[in-house]
């Protein structure tokens, strides 16, 4: 028996109950973090929101006392199936608007050198340190999702994913507004041979070949968790 | 270009002072025509040709030569605009090539070599299909219009100009692209930062150069991961304590006692209403998506609402001693009755302690009394006016801001301590368990059961 959190029960009911193949479309207000290497996922978010709801504090509070070793499910209203072995959602990574672009932020933080009460501060190294990093982004009006999942759940939950990837509390990844689309071309895994998401070598996915690499990553949500760690075919993201 | 006329020190860096000053001239003139003058002028360029020049610039080609106005007529100032921002040293590399000591074969052996570049393609315009309705994120927003210039620095520096912050659009209604003033959500955050931390230490009778140093940096900048410290370790008791003990602190989050913490509020940028942005802004102001079009045209181009300020600094040489140095400086500022539309969300607000939802209710009076953004303030730029932050669908109303205020009030000796304290203790924090200023006894409470959280629910 895995590690159970005690507001586990209270985010079941955002498991996937009556699956659907649909587009989630998000309409972005701000840029998006991505770095071209990995994608953007949406479980993410979706788990984000779902914790926070049945919990009422932040995910790295609420798993305060789970072993880090052991990866605890966090029920969506996205499908999951078993492929190589390894869970996977049925999702796909985001897909930019075809006339986005990939840009950068700089992020700054600025040391408040006068208010420490200290006769010299130096911003330049070390604790007080004053930052300005550049941050590769995506400029795109929305991005899109192509999942298996729950249509009623998700117009439920998306209301409160509100960000997507990284930098959300400056605002990176501002989500607009959300589309729930219906995709009958079902593209969670595949679209035209184009791999759409991460999935196990071992699963033996048909994908075309240009459209992906095979390198070690994780197959699901939280993506930096280690248990789902193996040998995969990874999306290649290109933003022409 | 001559080197008689620039100077032979000017004239050896010109490739650097072109390239420093391309940006600065592209924001602040409104054509190409206009753009050429100004660049003719800083560089002492005759384009009609004079005395001591060649005749009228000419721009050569390998299938012959055009003059500089026929050359102009058939740019787009948007394209050229979008060019200079995304690389002004790719054109300045170009422009000061000399072609004097070249003979005509090398000269054309140069022009050839274009043609191994392949041919210029332009990005997809395609328009995007805007959904009549959104499932929307659960915000707070508002309309803010400029009561005076705004400033907030650009990313680089361009010479001695100061430019305002841009980022890269896409403009939905057009599927073209366009850099475009912003607010970046950070720099409000830091702003709304300083604000709610100083306003709560100042309702604990403190300043922050009282309270140690490492506290000040987090509370006010957000705090730093000291080296080799074990980040995945999360202390549950002093999580817990620095939420219960500083509202101001669980609304935004930092680093402090080791312990990264996320904030409640998610701060975004200050979008800038223009034509651009059109599809983005016109919910917030009050325009339908089926009127967006019309609506749209009535806006100005971005690069419409702004303009480059002179600054000067007096060296006062008539003074003894004076060790000052005159300088010139060029700030680019946003105008005047421009409007932006600033957000933000709390997430969730639903597991939001009522504190804590009440502290942003503060912040928020705070801020509208105070109506400044942006840099230079005590220039007197970036005053702003604004109507109070509207909960948007589905969003509950904050709180009042009494609740803060009577739990600070309540427990300020408990404050004070937790903002005294040089790092947590090992063992689990203790309340010091005496009554603070309003006479009420006992340790922090945790803020909120969870059948208190399930009423706040319904009442806020």
């Amino acid at each position: 028996m895995g590690y159970s959190p005690p507001w586990s029960a209270e985010a079941q009911r955002w498991a996937c109950v009556s699956p659907e193949p649909l587009t989630l479309r998000a309409w972005l207000a701000a840029p998006l973090q991505w770095d071209a290497y990995n994608g953007v996922p949406c479980e993410g978010a979706l788990q984000y929101a779902v914790v926070q709801l049945a919990s009422g504090v932040s995910p790295e509070e609420a798993f305060a006392g789970a072993p880090r070793d052991e990866l605890v499910p966090i029920p969506i209203p996205i499908a999951d199936q078993e492929m190589g072995g390894f869970t996977v959602a049925l999702a796909s990574w985001a897909q930019p608007a075809p006339s986005a672009i990939e840009s950068t932020r700089i992020r700054r933080k600025r040391a408040r050198a006068e208010s420490y009460g200290l006769a010299k501060v130096n911003v330049a190294m070390a604790e007080f340190k004053s930052e300005q990093v550049p941050v590769p982004t995506l400029v795109s009006a929305f991005v899109e999702f192509h999942v298996v999942g729950d249509r009623a759940l998700l117009n439920e939950l998306l209301p409160h994913a509100t960000h997507l990837g990284r930098g959300r509390s400056s605002g990176h990844g501002q989500v607009l507004g959300w589309e729930v689309c219906d995709d009958p071309e079902r593209r969670s895994i595949l679209d035209r041979g184009r791999l759409m998401r991460t999935v196990p070598v071992s699963a033996g996915v048909n994908a075309r070949p240009g459209t992906f690499s095979v390198r070690h990553a994780t197959t699901r949500a939280p993506y930096w968790h280690r248990a789902s760690l193996t040998d995969c075919m990874v999306p290649i993201v290109r933003v022409l | 270009m001559r080197a008689e006329a620039l100077g032979s020190h000017r004239y050896s860096c010109v490739s650097s002072e072109l390239s420093n000053a391309l940006i600065p001239l592209v924001v602040s003139e409104r054509s190409c025509l206009a753009f050429y003058r100004a660049l003719c002028t800083r560089f002492s360029v005759e384009a009609a040709g004079g005395p001591d020049d060649y005749g009228p610039i000419e721009l050569w080609m390998p299938t012959g030569r055009l003059r500089w106005d026929r050359a102009l007529s058939a740019i787009d100032y948007a394209d050229m605009r979008l060019v200079i921002h995304e690389n002004p040293g790719f054109l300045a590399t170009f422009a000061s090539s000399s072609t004097r000591d070249m003979d005509d074969d090398l000269l054309r052996a140069e022009y050839e070599s274009f043609d191994a570049y392949p041919e210029p393609t332009k990005g997809g315009r395609a328009r995007l299909q805007l959904p009549a309705q959104l499932i929307q994120p659960r915000s707070f927003r508002t309309v803010w219009t400029l009561t005076s210039p705004m400033a907030h620095g650009a990313d680089e520096k361009s010479g001695n100009v100061n430019l305002f912050r841009r980022h890269r659009v896409v403009d939905a209604l057009t599927g073209s692209h366009a850099y475009v003033p912003f607010m970046a959500g950070n720099a409000v955050r830091g702003m709304m930062r300083d604000m709610v931390m100083g306003r709560w230490l100042g309702l604990l009778g403190l300043k922050a150069s009282d309270i140690p140093p490492a506290r000040a940096h987090a509370l006010l900048a957000g705090g730093n991961v000291e080296q080799g410290v074990d980040t995945g370790n999360v202390r549950v008791d002093v999580r817990k304590r620095a939420r219960a003990l500083c509202p101001p602190w669980d609304l935004l989050g930092g680093c402090t006692d080791q312990q990264i913490m996320a904030g409640r509020a998610r701060i975004h940028d200050a979008v800038l209403v223009c034509r651009e942005n059109a599809w983005q802004v016109h919910q917030a102001l009050g325009v339908e998506t089926k009127d967006l079009d019309e609506w749209a045209e009535t806006l100005p181009e971005a690069a419409e609402l702004t303009q480059l300020r002179l600054g000067t600094r007096h060296a006062h040489r008539e003074l003894e001693d004076s060790g000052g140095s005159q300088m010139i400086f060029n700030v680019e500022l946003l105008l005047s009755g421009a409007q932006m539309v600033h957000s933000f969300q709390v997430f969730s607000l639903d597991g939001v302690d009522q504190v804590t939802a009440s502290c942003l209710a503060d912040l928020l009076e705070d801020f509208g009394a105070h109506g400044v953004v942006g840099a230079q303030n005590a220039r007197g730029m970036g005053l702003i006016a604004f109507n109070p932050y509207e909960p948007g669908p589905g969003t509950p109303e904050l709180p009042d801001p009494t609740i803060y205020l009577e739990y600070v009030d309540a427990h300020r000796d408990e404050m004070i301590e937790w903002a005294m304290m040089r790092g947590e203790p090992d063992a689990p924090a203790r309340a010091s368990g005496k009554g603070g200023r309003g006479g009420k006894k006992g340790p922090p409470p945790p803020r909120a059961t969870a059948e208190e959280q399930a009423a706040d629910r319904e009442t806020f």
